[in-house]
């Protein structure tokens, strides 16, 4: 099968904690992308299967999210194999399991935010060049659905749900700084009790919503929203 | 001897809003512990002159825990109870825009202070509010606001940090609404506060005009107890 498409998948966590990066990842390379994938170090064995699975189209780095180096170190080597990439996807996974003991809850959802939040950006920051030359020109995120503020989903960790909640903002803002260069932007939330979560991001991080059913006034594409694995849109 | 009077715990209070909050509250006859960052700042000093007796200064750092477990046994050989504890402590980041290069070296600082700050504190002050209006309030922003974000060249940093303030929020309403515990997140408006190092005199709201209104909104009782939501200084709703 021929290559089509280029792709960064990063902040994958371990599967074991919910994250849904190395599915995420599969499924990518099951339609014939080359994918590179940036995964925390806790999600070594995980990725591992998906790579060996991928052949010569996957590339992966244990990357810590926290440092820019590392992140810049990584799309270095990815610079030297592809001019461009298509797509940009961030998953909003728990780096490592959340303490048990209270003293430790802070600490953890400070690194969560480093990780997740600050990690993203970082992500995108560095990309950018190499998604200018894309042809997609498209920002996505994979995020916890208890992470909406206003839904009020009851489940997950304080951590990584401040650190997913800032990350959508931080999403808004880059809507606003890069759409108007033509970027495109997609935020699924993984629902809890909603199935089949790497087949749906997939689908839509690649849909083009300009011309959705109910959108006939504007582009779709213009609107910073979130939506699940069932197409419904959820609030902020 | 112990306080009888109603009580309130503010952070930050040493100059801007919460410095307004602490006047505020203690026209209205509240005996405030006023948790301050600095040394000395005149108008603070002012304030105490004022209030001598219903004014307590403690010394506090919301972004270490050592620090929130010190002004809490401060506060706790004065009083047997807080009223309300309002988590106004913040600061502001500048980093910088995308294209040109971010600088994050802030950003942890911020979200020690801006999103931590309030949770350490709640979970610290928890056994000091057991009787009484058992009710929590955090300064937010609209710049917190996903739906309704307008930059697109941040701070980033700050606006995450009010988001994750927001959500940490949600989160402790959800465990402590049923236990009797009321919630207030406020927009204080665009301030001309001192948060950039000089007195912002480009904004468009004074800090003592905003803190009057934030108290109104603190210590009114709501019909729908159990919706959450950011209220600015207008009264006007924002979504999250």
């Amino acid at each position: 099968m021929a290559i089509l498409k280029s792709a960064y998948i990063g902040g994958i966590g371990p599967q074991a904690l919910g994250g849904h990066g190395p599915g995420l990842v599969r499924r990518f390379l099951a339609e014939g992308w080359q994918v590179f994938a940036g995964y925390h170090p806790e999600a070594a064995r995980d990725i591992k299967g998906a790579v060996s699975a991928g052949k010569d189209a996957c590339t992966a780095f244990s990357i810590d999210h926290a440092d820019t180096g590392a992140i810049r170190s990584a799309a270095a080597e990815i610079a030297n194999t592809v001019s461009a990439l298509d797509l940009f996807v961030y998953c909003c996974d728990a780096p490592y399991p959340e303490p048990l003991e209270d003293e430790g809850l802070w600490q953890y959802a400070a690194t969560c935010y480093d990780h997740i939040a600050l990690g993203a950006l970082r992500s995108v920051e560095t990309f950018l060049p190499l998604l200018d030359a894309g042809s997609l020109k498209r920002l996505c995120w994979l995020s916890p659905g208890n992470a909406s503020i206003q839904s009020g989903l009851k489940g997950g960790g304080f951590g990584q749900n401040m650190a997913a909640a800032a990350v959508h903002n931080a999403g808004a803002i880059l809507f606003n700084r890069l759409r108007p260069e033509g970027y495109t932007f997609r935020v699924l939330f993984d629902v809890p009790g909603c199935p089949a979560v790497s087949d749906a991001a997939y689908g839509y991080f690649l849909r083009d919503r300009s011309f959705e059913a109910g959108n006939r006034l504007h582009s779709d594409e213009d609107r910073f929203t979130a939506k699940d694995t069932l197409g419904r849109e959820h609030p902020w | 001897m112990k306080l009888t009077a109603r009580r309130a715990f503010v952070t930050g209070a040493d100059r801007g809003l919460g410095l307004g909050f602490a006047r505020s509250l203690l026209k209205r006859g509240f005996t405030v512990y006023a948790g301050t960052y600095m040394d000395h700042w005149h108008e603070f000093e002012l304030l105490k002159e004022e209030f001598p007796s219903g004014l307590v200064p403690v010394s506090l750092d919301v972004s270490s825990m050592d620090s929130v477990r010190a002004a809490f046994q401060t506060t706790a050989d004065h009083t047997d109870s807080i009223d309300l504890l309002i988590n106004n402590a913040g600061i502001l980041t500048d980093d910088g825009d995308i294209r040109q290069g971010l600088d994050l070296s802030k950003a942890a600082a911020a979200f020690g202070v801006n999103s931590l700050g309030p949770m350490r504190m709640v979970q610290t002050f928890l056994p000091l509010m057991q009787s009484g209006m058992k009710r929590l309030c955090f300064v937010s922003s609209e710049a917190g606001s996903i739906s309704v974000c307008m930059r697109d060249r941040g701070p980033f940093t700050y606006c995450m940090s009010k988001t994750a303030l927001n959500m940490a929020v949600r989160m402790t309403a959800d465990a402590l609404m049923p236990r009797g515990f009321t919630f207030r997140l406020y927009h204080p408006g665009w301030l001309k506060t001192w948060m950039e190092g000089e007195k912002n005199l480009r904004a468009t709201v004074e800090a003592e005009d905003s803190a009057e209104a934030g108290i109104d909104y603190f210590l009114k009782d709501l019909d729908v107890e159990a919706r959450l939501e950011v209220v600015d200084n207008q009264g006007v709703v924002w979504p999250f």
